[in-house]
């Protein structure tokens, strides 16, 4: 093909590919044809499974993150696979630090919210994650409580080769069961 | 009685409502002791008092409000108090 024009007709919304520029490649040999092209940016996008790689992810787990609105392909190809921007891996990375101190996907739906609302500000940021060190704290207090507990019961027990029905463990929790203090 | 307002630096909603909560605190209740804490600078006393969210208000070290009431909210709270504990900080 002689592609002795080409002239860029936008986005190709009506392919689903709205990342993509639609070509319109005029011809002008002697059998003069017009073709039409979806070029450029769509080779720069990324599969779901080179997405997964990058950000050393499964798929699944993109998928996952796609059906909480975490991430969203920028458009699809026409056998309808996904594909994603440049900039999802960045987002990604992003999910996973946030969820490595201890949001939860909806906190952290809207913190990436927060990133996007041009009006909100660091403050906005700071309170969830005074919010969240607050929740954590509330977390180590009852589990430190629960810890005590296991001390005193442990402490109880002899540990040696008395029969169960006797074990000063097993009994302290049939008090809690029943509501007595162990 | 003492009413606790949790905030966190740079909270916009606290400082707007901070006047208008105080007035109504004291009018409802008068005599009402009125803290500002800082949960961070305070995350222990916060954790203690069951704090999660920001802004939160404790009235007599008693988490009420997750997040800031109305005027109008914390009057009706103080005032239900005033009614049950009527020799309160007596």
């Amino acid at each position: 093909m002689l592609a002795d024009s080409v002239v860029d007709y936008g986005s190709a919304t009506h392919l689903n590919m709205p990342e993509a520029r639609l070509k319109i490649v005029l011809d002008f040999g002697v059998h003069s044809k017009v073709y039409t092209m979806v070029l450029a940016e769509q080779a720069r996008m990324l599969t779901i499974g080179k997405l997964a790689a990058i950000a050393e992810i499964s798929t699944d787990s993109l998928r996952y993150y796609e059906r909480e609105g975490l991430v969203r392909p920028a458009s699809l190809t026409r056998a309808g696979y996904r594909l994603y921007g440049e900039d999802s891996a960045q987002r990604i990375q992003f999910i996973k630090h946030a969820q490595a101190c201890g949001f939860t996907l909806a906190e952290i739906r809207e913190l990436l919210e927060l990133r996007e609302h041009t009006t909100a500000c660091c403050s906005d940021v700071r309170r969830l994650a005074v919010e969240k060190k607050l929740q954590i704290e509330a977390r180590i207090k009852a589990l430190k409580t629960m810890s005590k507990a296991l001390d005193i019961m442990i402490s109880n027990c002899a540990g040696d080769a008395i029969p169960v029905g006797e074990c000063a463990i097993l009994a302290a929790l049939e008090e809690a069961k029943s509501g007595k203090k162990p | 009685m003492i009413v606790e307002l949790f905030f966190t630096e740079g909270c916009r909603k606290c400082a707007a409502a901070r006047d208008e909560l105080k007035a109504a605190a004291e009018r409802s209740a008068p005599g009402v002791s009125w803290r500002e804490v800082n949960a961070l600078k305070e995350l222990d006393y916060a954790v203690e008092l069951g704090i999660l969210t920001l802004p939160a208000l404790a009235i007599d070290k008693e988490v009420v409000f997750a997040s800031l009431p109305t005027p109008a909210q914390l009057a009706k709270a103080l005032q239900q108090r005033l009614e049950h504990e009527p020799f309160h900080g007596h």
